[in-house]
């Protein structure tokens, strides 16, 4: 993040030297951030605490100054405390990460659910629409399914144009509403793969034979950028993912486009 | 030297330690360990203070995400 340098620009790709995290575009990714924050937090206690111990005991036993050395075997009162305070720090730890985890699981009621298929070499989104009449209009739910499906393949270095970005850029995008419950079902047609989209904070693996289910709240419109994150032969590389979340009017506009 | 003596050291040594306090030691060392923690809280309190005030800004319509078609 380049906040503290220039006004804020947001990260939804990666950065040349990058240190941290890309910026949370969901809540389940500031969570993320937020549960690496406070583990940092105790991370960086610890690591000073153990450094000022080693490097005054190289002050004070240096060689020069302690010829002889020390030859202490037990320390009941001390090894009690350095396995206590351990387990009590681990305990504030997982606090915020199961509350993390929970909440991760909660269910929501989505409005649309995409299907994800990964492919050697390649992704497939296939989108559910239910159109439903509002109860104002009849007694009851009428809903009427339709869906459109669309292959997603990584742009090559050749054919992109200024600004785009090499090895992350795809032909066509997953258009997604912003601040809309959006249901991820994510499978695979051949060898395992992974849908991954850091900005978002989900990964979840393509597995052929199985439906991995993933729910995403996007707070923010953007382009957000991803790549497959497991193994699956020689363009593994070369399969990014592409999410651009839009105004509900816009996505609305995107599907009727492409129904045509 | 004996047996002993190897074990306690010598004079200069034994004064030397018994100088130096773990207690204060270790006391020193998680002193400055919570400080910089602190610090790093503090980053993180200004960073999420800085994310929420992105957003109630989005929320209210001051700013947008979206740039404008020329």
């Amino acid at each position: 993040m380049t906040d503290f340098l220039f006004s804020r620009a947001w990260m939804d790709a990666p950065e040349a030297w990058q240190l941290g995290f890309q910026d949370a575009a969901t809540p389940m990714m500031q969570g993320i951030i937020d549960l690496h924050q406070d583990i940092f937090f105790f991370a960086i206690i610890i690591l000073v605490f153990v450094l000022w111990m080693l490097l005054r005991s190289l002050w004070h036993f240096y060689y020069s100054n302690n010829p002889i050395p020390e030859r202490i075997v037990h320390g009941t009162t001390i090894e009690i405390v350095w396995t206590v305070v351990p387990s009590i720090i681990l305990m504030f730890i997982a606090i915020p990460s199961f509350a993390l985890l929970y909440s991760m699981d909660e269910v929501v009621d989505p409005a649309i659910t995409i299907k994800t298929i990964g492919h050697q070499w390649y992704w497939t989104y296939e989108v559910a629409l239910w159109v439903n009449f509002s109860l104002y209009y009849s007694d009851y739910n009428q809903s009427d399914e339709q869906s459109l499906a669309f292959d997603s393949y990584m742009i090559p270095e050749e054919d992109l144009e200024l600004g785009q970005l090499r090895l992350l850029e795809t032909d066509n995008r997953l258009i997604v509403p912003a601040n809309t419950h959006v249901r991820m079902i994510i499978t695979s047609a051949d060898v395992l793969h992974s849908w991954a989209v850091p900005a978002l904070g989900i990964k979840c693996d393509a597995v052929p034979g199985r439906l991995n289910q993933s729910s995403v709240f996007i707070k923010r419109e953007g382009v957000y950028y991803g790549q497959c994150s497991e193994l699956c032969g020689v363009n593994h590389g070369f399969m990014p993912i592409v999410v651009e979340a839009v105004s509900l009017d816009d996505y609305v506009q995107w599907v009727s486009n492409k129904l045509e | 030297m004996g047996a002993a003596q190897k074990l306690m050291g010598t004079a200069a040594q034994q004064a030397k330690r018994a100088e130096i306090s773990l207690i204060k030691e270790i006391g020193y060392g998680l002193l400055i360990g919570i400080a910089c923690g602190a610090v790093w809280k503090v980053n993180h309190w200004n960073e999420r203070r800085k994310v929420e005030e992105f957003y109630a800004n989005l929320e209210a319509g001051k700013i947008t995400t979206v740039k404008e078609e020329s």
